[in-house]
């Protein structure tokens, strides 16, 4: 038991499987508990080898381009202001994976955005520009890389991780450093020079821009039509003020969740990431709620998803757990609905949903709802959702046939970035 | 940079011996399609240390990425790899010494 423990919390934290043979589940012992502190070749925190971090020392210094991809190793090493200073001294722009989102505050200068299929265009056309490419706590997802071959060929990459066989295993590198982001960091910032990438930096505004008027605008803002999911994700973080934890479920609530979403604090979004199980974000949202009963936990679900833990609606009523569900019902599964008709011609095949009464569902669960159709009732509902700590059932009714853009198709590269149906982005068009 | 050509590599790996090792050992070299050669485990001159040594013949970076994940996913003492150069080099001028990452 305390060698599961000692491995599911250490190093690289992960899950441990532990099997109880029914005898033992049931026999007396005598219990005499003692922690575990090593494991034959197992070392949770290596030290980084000096000649590694001399050799990314001077990578980085004679670099013009760098770029930082980092992701949920800096929140599990609790590295955040060593991230920041770093980017400081190093004037170096960073880009997040869906999991490193919230390590760096949405306002932060050198945050660029999310990288990844459906991350922002800056940072995925930048990642094939830069000339030094430092991958902190990362592991070079697929939905992160696109097309391997294709993925910052001209770059010099630099890759730092806890886990040695993460390093080099998806994307060959330059120099890879094994040890704690924290640690790792603060030695590379005393060691580095101050730099100045002022031109560089500046270069993510244009592709920005372009994501802005062609997708963030009319996805956040628009003048007609039906409730779309990104003002619901932007009213959240309106309302609540970019402070409150932010849990998703999987599919189009996922990305547009992570997407639209601003940080104020680190540990703010909770996902599950390439695992994408449906059903998960509910469960989720009561744990984190527990976790932390100060601050408001929101979790944005789908109409799919919602229905495959739903009984753990029985658990809020009984716990009386403040969740803010907010359900985004569009009467699809919607992210294999948009693959359905962008990649099989809409051939649409067991996508449609025909959803039960959720105020009835919520009402019989004791739990506080209301369903939301008008755009001009939106960013009143929301307040109303987060005037008290009770949970609270937001069921908003949004545009049924939608695609979460922009995206790198599948098979491609990641600077391959469709903006709709019928454009692709290319040079600040 | 790593010469991704197919060799024949050899694989030590110095354990404590427990049951169920040797499965452990060949899922990851299934996983990374590596084909065993030959296979030999024997106790070691250390008392409590036994030692299983692995012909395989693959590409460098598979091999690599076998023996790092012997060390991270198994309770084992330490893992190496050679190829045939090295170990003939390291009876006469060189010291066997483990791979830095």
């Amino acid at each position: 038991m305390s060698r599961a423990f000692f491995i599911a919390t250490s190093g690289r934290p992960g899950p441990v499987v532990l099997d109880f043979t029914k005898n033992a589940q049931l026999g007396l012992t005598e219990s005499d508990y003692h922690r575990c502190s090593f494991i034959d070749s197992y070392n949770p925190l290596p030290a980084p080898s000096p000649k590694k971090i001399a050799d990314a020392v001077s990578l980085i210094d004679s670099a013009r381009k760098p770029l930082v991809v980092y992701g949920q190793g800096i929140i599990l090493s609790g590295a955040e202001k060593e991230l920041e200073a770093f980017l400081d001294k190093a004037d170096i722009p960073a880009g997040s994976t869906l999991l490193g989102l919230s390590a760096l505050k949405s306002d932060n200068p050198h945050y660029k955005g999310m990288i990844g299929m459906h991350g922002n265009i800056a940072p995925n056309v930048k990642t094939n520009e830069c000339d030094v490419l430092i991958a902190i706590g990362m592991r070079f997802d697929d939905r992160v890389t696109g097309v391997v071959s294709q993925y910052a060929p001209q770059a010099k990459v630099v890759h730092i991780d806890i886990d040695a066989s993460e390093i080099g295993k998806i994307i060959p590198v330059e120099v890879g450093i094994r040890g704690d982001a924290k640690n790792v960091l603060k030695i590379l910032t005393e060691k580095i020079a101050p730099a100045s990438h002022k031109e560089w930096n500046a270069s993510f505004d244009e592709p920005y821009n372009v994501e802005y008027e062609k997708v963030i605008k009319p996805e956040i803002s628009p003048d007609e039509g039906a409730v779309r999911m990104g003002e619901v994700v932007a009213t959240v973080s309106k309302v609540t003020g970019g402070d409150a934890v932010i849990i998703t479920d999987v599919g189009q609530n996922q990305l547009i969740g992570a997407r639209y979403s601003k940080f104020n604090s680190t540990r703010s979004l909770i996902s599950s990431g390439g695992l994408g199980t449906m059903g998960f974000g509910l469960p989720a949202a009561i744990g984190a709620k527990v976790a932390v009963p100060d601050r408001p936990v929101c979790v944005f679900v789908g109409d799919g998803g919602l229905q495959m833990t739903l009984q753990e609606f029985g658990t809020i009523m009984q716990e009386n757990i403040g969740v803010k569900i907010v359900l985004m019902n569009n009467n699809w599964l919607g992210n294999v609905r948009m693959w359905q008709d962008l990649f099989l011609g809409k051939r649409y095949s067991q996508t449609r949903m025909v959803n039960p009464d959720y105020m009835k569902i919520a009402s019989a669960y004791g739990i506080k709802a209301r369903r939301v159709s008008a755009r001009e009732e939106l960013e009143e509902a929301v307040r109303e959702m987060f005037a008290d700590n009770s949970p609270f059932l937001l069921e908003v009714m949004v545009v049924e046939e939608s695609n979460v853009l922009p995206m790198t198709p599948p098979g491609k590269g990641i600077d391959k970035i469709m903006l709709n149906e019928k454009e692709w982005y290319s040079n600040g068009k | 940079m790593e010469n991704n050509d197919i060799k024949l590599y050899t694989v030590v790996i110095y354990t404590r011996n427990q049951t169920g090792l040797l499965q452990q050992f060949t899922n990851i070299f299934t996983r990374q399609n590596l084909d065993i050669w030959s296979l030999f485990a024997s106790p070691s001159e250390i008392g409590g240390c036994h030692k299983l040594t692995i012909e395989t013949k693959g590409p460098e970076n598979r091999v690599k990425l076998a023996v790092k994940q012997i060390e991270r996913k198994i309770e084992v003492m330490r893992s190496f790899y050679y190829c045939d150069e090295e170990l003939v080099e390291s009876t006469g001028k060189k010291k066997m010494e483990p791979l830095e990452w």
